[in-house]
């Protein structure tokens, strides 16, 4: 496996930047690159003057041209913008409130800027869990932030599984594998329902997000790196019984680009990202599944409920 | 003066098993596309007739020229619209 080689500088005032620096330095995802973060804390306004590429969910975007052109964003609600350039350097610029609860708001706002600036080596995120099961299975899970991969997750490090991550992947070129999915280490993060059904003790409140989250090793498992995919799973969280579904791969590299769609803000690497989520979809066994309470009570998880060829 | 097509140089395609996406990188969107959409657009790659994509489609399958062509030129409209492949008169 090729190993990135590369650092993150966080630079600005403390405790902001230690703070990020902390939050970087916990994910254990080495940059595929020499980078640096400046925060500052200030509120930010968003550029009345240029119409944004895409204005959604709060969030204006004005995308890359070329590659030597820098990506800004503006989260209107939280007058926080990041400016992403192409030589590796960031600019954060974060209101006070945000800076004060930046964890919560790291999956946001940091991980859209390490998003952008490690696509640019070779590493390309993905919207997904991922972990390895028994036998070193590697299973992938894609979907919303409401789709199940997290509690999942849980249940896997709860059974002994190793875990990459619940919610932060990144896609990367591998030799021995083709693509692995390396994960950002955090704490897997439950709403109130999964951690009912998890029964865990303990846990640490995580700010305002109200969930609750664990580390792989709390639960009785571990995490790791990186993940060889074998399964690659589209969730949602329906119904009482736990089903699977394959579907076609074709299918199955749009459902990834619904969850890394990055290339439509910036068009560096794209012919490479495409590249490594159609090795993805061709090497996994793909399916749409349906997660219902039963998978709790399934000695081998997920396996259990993959549909066996005839 | 005869109409040909030709697909728009930011359009990057991938797919597998006869299925697969489009992305337009200066419109910044993507579709699904099939099979059959799959084989226009590869010969979409330089500029064709009508028929000529008719004919590309009655290459890979069994097909009348009269199911080719109401093939092609529904495609064609849909590619149009989403400017995903230009038109020019020569």
């Amino acid at each position: 496996m090729s190993d990135p080689a590369g650092a993150v500088e966080i630079r600005g005032p403390e405790p902001l930047a230690g703070r990020v620096r902390a939050w970087l330095s916990e994910g254990r995802l080495a940059s595929p690159r020499d980078s640096a973060i400046d925060v500052i804390e200030a509120p930010a306004e968003p550029n009345q003057l240029a119409t944004p590429d895409h204005h959604r969910d709060g969030v204006r975007v004005w995308v890359a041209r070329g590659p030597n052109d820098p990506i800004r964003l503006h989260w209107d609600d939280w007058h926080t913008a990041a400016e992403i350039r192409p030589d590796g350097t960031a600019r954060l610029t974060i209101a006070p409130p945000v800076a004060a609860d930046i964890e919560h708001h790291a999956p946001w706002i940091l991980v859209t800027a390490i998003a952008l600036l490690f696509r640019r080596g070779g590493l390309f995120h993905l919207h997904a869990a991922a972990a390895v099961g028994p036998g070193e299975t590697g299973w992938v899970l894609v979907g919303n932030s409401a789709s199940g991969k997290s509690t999942t997750a849980a249940l896997m490090a709860r059974r002994g599984w190793h875990v990459a991550t619940d919610d932060i992947a990144f896609l990367q070129r591998d030799s021995r594998f083709g693509v692995v999915v390396r994960g950002f280490r955090s704490r897997l993060a439950l709403r109130a329902g999964g951690h009912a059904l998890l029964g865990a003790e303990g846990g640490t409140p995580l700010g305002r997000r109200e969930k609750i989250g664990y580390w792989a090793e709390e639960l009785g498992g571990a995490w790791r790196a990186s993940v060889a995919p074998d399964y690659l799973v589209f969730p949602e969280v329906r119904g009482d019984r736990t089903t699977f579904e394959p579907i076609r791969r074709g299918e199955a590299i749009r459902g990834l680009f619904d969850r890394s769609f990055w290339p439509l803000i910036d068009p560096a690497g794209t012919e490479e990202q495409l590249a490594l989520l159609k090795d993805l979809a061709a090497r996994a066994q793909c399916f749409r599944a349906s997660l219902a309470p039963d998978l709790f009570e399934a000695p081998g998880l997920l396996a259990d409920f993959v549909p066996q060829a005839s | 003066m005869t109409a040909r097509y030709v697909r728009h140089p930011e359009i990057r395609i991938t797919a597998l098993e006869g299925e697969g996406m489009v992305l337009h990188l200066g419109e910044r969107r993507y579709f699904s596309v099939n099979e059959t959409g799959l084989v226009l657009l590869e010969a979409l790659q330089r500029p064709c007739t009508m028929g000529e994509l008719a004919a590309a489609i009655r290459d890979e399958y069994d097909v009348s020229e009269a199911e080719a062509t109401a093939t092609t030129t529904a495609f064609l409209e849909q590619c149009l619209d989403a400017r995903v492949v230009s038109r020019t008169e020569a």
